[in-house]
């Protein structure tokens, strides 16, 4: 799978790209926001991680912007904040999980090969 | 004439849009470039005007993003930098039109009218646009 993890936090981003990157994925990561959406201009990818904490525009901006340019692309939200604000426009713009950090492994690698599945 | 306006400053947005009001029939001003980017996938808009300074993404990151999604729409940056090196990526970036603040109203209104007479003509004449690209 091809796999977009954008975070603003360079120890996740490494963290997730061991992580996802040990299954045979190909694992592309960036902390800004505009790397982020010129990648979604460039082409699809299996899927796309995306912390609200990014560099430039915040993951909660960015959001409908990707879900606009790749619709079918299942996002994966990451984010500190459990406000009901957040989470609620998380879920009004819908993504295909939202995890609140810290992110379990194992639960990512799950939701993953979810992604995965249902692609196929 | 549709135009887009953003900038994080109020007040320069506001006054922008007041100096252009007699050109556009729809004048949108918006402060992120999250909302301008939305705006412009939501909607055709004839002419952008920004300024380097937006909420989320500063405007040197957002040019290049905004003439990817519209490559035809011509771009009009305000700046108060009047550095050789911002000017180059201003119009690395796609801009049509670099402007350091403060600004001359005449000369945006100018610009402006001058953007949107050419786009306009190119619709009207698509084999001028053809041309325009074949060597004499």
């Amino acid at each position: 799978m091809d796999i977009i993890v954008a975070s603003s936090d360079g120890e996740l981003r490494r963290s997730l790209a061991d992580l996802l990157g040990s299954s045979s994925n190909h694992v592309r990561t960036t902390p800004r926001s505009s790397e982020l959406i010129q990648w979604a201009i460039d082409g699809e990818a299996d899927a796309v991680v995306v912390d609200v904490d990014l560099v430039g525009m915040d993951g909660v901006e960015a959001l409908p912007i990707l879900k606009q340019l790749r619709p079918k692309v299942p996002i994966i939200m990451l984010s500190s904040d459990t406000s009901m604000e957040v989470s609620r426009r998380i879920a009004e713009i819908g993504v295909f999980y939202h995890f609140v950090k810290p992110v379990d492994p194992s639960d990512l690698m799950h939701v993953v090969r979810a992604v995965g599945g249902a692609g196929r | 004439m549709r135009i887009i306006i953003a900038s994080s400053d109020d007040a320069l947005r506001r006054f922008v849009a007041h100096i252009l009001e007699g050109l556009g029939e729809g004048i949108r001003t918006v402060s992120r470039s999250g909302e301008l980017l939305k705006a412009v996938l939501d909607k055709d808009y004839d002419l952008a005007v920004i300024t380097l300074d937006l909420g989320g993404m500063s405007g040197l990151e957002t040019l290049p993003i905004l003439k990817r999604l519209r490559p035809k729409m011509p771009v009009i940056v305000l700046s108060e930098d009047n550095s050789a090196e911002v000017r180059a990526d201003v119009f690395e970036g796609g801009a049509l039109h670099y402007f350091v603040l403060p600004i001359h109203p005449p000369a945006l209104v100018s610009a402006v009218s001058a953007a949107v007479r050419k786009a306009e003509s190119r619709v009207q004449n698509p084999e001028s646009r053809i041309k325009s690209h074949l060597k004499e």
